[in-house]
């Protein structure tokens, strides 16, 4: 065998194996630990994002240990390992090959629910049209550049960004001078204007705002950038935030917005209806509901969606959430997760498992 | 052995660091995209009318010599103080009183007895027309202007004890104010 044969078997051995299976256990013993602990500090959601839905836990900009990613993959590549190691086809092994089978499909199932699956909210007034939802807790930058009858939207999610980054997003370059991760913005008096900013920064200061991790807060980022074209005009330095959620000019041909992540939908749903009832004597609500038509091509249903009763389209299910705006304005949440069926197949396989391995066992107990 | 796990390790670790995702872009159609062509246009440079009117839900004219304070209550939206005088822009919503209820609680507010009639003048400043009402009180003297807005009431107020300035403030400040938000 050649050297990197060697090599390669020498590495399936030592993934493979047992060792690696209990440190793959105890670092995500620690995690889960560290990580519910710390969920006094960060709220529920960004507990999952900094400790879960993370390949690395950093630590002053530093990663200092494993996040969920990396630990689910090494148990879940060290599961498939082990079994392709020491699988052997017979029907007294059956219930442990789906034992380990569930854990693979719940592993593989919340990695895949982790990257793909989204939760937003779609603010619709009675009588409006929304083809849109948006994220509460996930900022993105965008340039929109009209083409006629369309308009490119050039998009990067705000995780990725830090201050100093350069972006060439369509016809601009951006680079970003500062950001802040909470901020508020006020309007200043015409006569103190900023002439060194272009669009919103010559009339705005900004106030920073500690980070509020509550889980349905949400946050205004700040962005000071400088804007380049791609052939090196300078066109000036812009204030961009989601709490404007406006886009702006930039030179003549494209405009910047940083807003909430959007999500498009291939279909409208337009809000006939909402309807908002109380407890008598109260300000309880007793029922809220909206009725809704869903437009898509010659497709035209209307539904109605109301508490616990949500509506169900293309993979998306809308929540009836909340309200505002004197009952004028309906607040769905969507949910999108291709695998929301994993944990109960995932539980259906361990329990075929389990009940296999006790009735064999069983057996040869008598 | 122990070189081999190394080294697997690493090329793990490199593997997850790489996975960054970078820019990406979609195609909407024109009426999808929420513009707001008020703000920042190319033509016109940046609004800050726009601005205000998007941040406050209506314009007023810059008022350099005067402070903004901040209202005690909630329905008052703008309250500029400069010297004994004091301007009040007050958004109602729903039943905000007959004429005559009004003109007496402004009149209370001046130490003057109720009457059993009252008026307000319709006059226009600018392209707006308001209903208006003028009262004095020794050397204390109101300026209220009404507007309805779609459902709702606003209310300009301007206290002072000099009517020459007061005048002048006044139909400066109403020409220019404009209570309808930006589409």
């Amino acid at each position: 065998m050649s050297r990197i044969g060697v090599l390669l078997k020498q590495a399936f051995h030592a993934v493979a194996g047992l060792k690696i299976a209990v440190v793959g256990l105890v670092l995500g013993f620690v995690l889960v630990l560290v990580g519910t602990l710390d969920q006094v500090n960060l709220g529920i959601y960004y507990t999952v994002k900094v400790y879960f839905k993370s390949w690395w836990v950093y630590w002053h900009g530093w990663p200092v240990f494993p996040g969920g990613m990396s630990v689910g993959l090494l148990l879940g590549v060290n599961l498939v390992l082990a079994h392709i190691k020491r699988f052997q086809w017979s029907m007294k092994k059956m219930g442990i090959w789906l034992i380990h089978s569930s854990l693979l499909v719940l592993l593989i199932g919340g990695a895949i629910s982790g990257f793909v699956s989204q939760e937003s909210q779609m603010i619709i007034r009675e009588g409006d049209t929304q083809w849109y939802s948006e994220s509460v807790h996930d900022t993105e930058l965008v340039v929109m550049q009209a083409q006629g009858e369309t308009t490119r939207v050039f998009q990067i999610d705000m995780a990725n960004v830090q201050a100093n980054d350069s972006i060439v997003m369509g016809p601009l370059v951006i680079t970003v001078e500062s950001r802040l991760n909470n901020a508020i913005l006020r309007l200043i008096d015409d006569a103190n204007r900023w002439q060194s900013a272009q669009g919103a920064g010559r009339y705005f200061s900004v106030e920073p705002r500690p980070v509020d991790r509550r889980p349905d807060a949400r946050n205004h980022m700040a962005l000071w950038v400088r804007i380049h074209t791609q052939d090196g005009t300078d066109l000036g330095r812009f204030l961009v935030s989601s709490w404007l959620n406006h886009p702006q000019w930039v030179g003549d041909r494209a405009t910047i917005a940083l807003r909430p992540t959007r999500y498009y939908y291939p279909y409208a749903v337009t809000l006939m209806e909402f309807t908002h009832r109380q407890h008598p004597g109260t300000t309880i609500p007793s029922y809220f509901s909206s009725d809704v038509i869903v437009t898509d091509g010659s497709f035209r249903q209307p539904f109605h969606i109301y508490m616990n009763h949500p509506l169900r389209y293309q993979g998306v299910t809308y929540f009836q959430a909340s309200f505002d705006d004197a009952d004028t304005v309906s607040i769905l949440q969507l949910v999108k997760n291709p695998v929301w069926w994993s944990p109960y197949f995932a539980c259906l396989v361990l329990g075929v498992g389990l009940l296999w391995h006790m009735v064999l066992m069983m057996g040869r107990l008598r | 052995m122990i070189r081999g796990r190394f080294w697997l390790t690493a090329l793990m670790c490199v593997g997850l660091v790489g996975c960054q995702p970078t820019v990406t872009h979609y195609d909407l159609p024109n009426h999808r995209v929420q513009t707001n062509p008020a703000l920042g246009h190319p033509h016109a440079g940046a609004d800050y009318p726009a601005y205000k009117r998007m941040v406050w839900g209506f314009y007023w004219p810059d008022m350099p010599d005067w402070s903004r304070e901040t209202a005690s209550d909630t329905w008052t939206r703008l309250r500029l103080v400069r010297g004994d005088m004091v301007l009040t822009v007050t958004q109602l919503s729903g039943d905000s009183g007959t004429v005559l209820s009004n003109v007496n609680r402004w009149r209370r507010q001046l130490g003057l007895n109720p009457v059993t009639t009252a008026t307000m003048i319709p006059k226009t400043y600018g392209q707006t027309q308001y209903d208006t009402v003028v009262l004095r009180s020794g050397a204390s003297h109101m300026r209220v202007a009404q507007q309805a807005v779609g459902a709702d009431q606003w209310f300009v107020k301007l206290t002072g004890s000099d009517p020459v300035a007061m005048a002048a403030v006044w139909g400066e400040f109403l020409s220019e104010l404009s209570l309808t938000e930006v589409q």
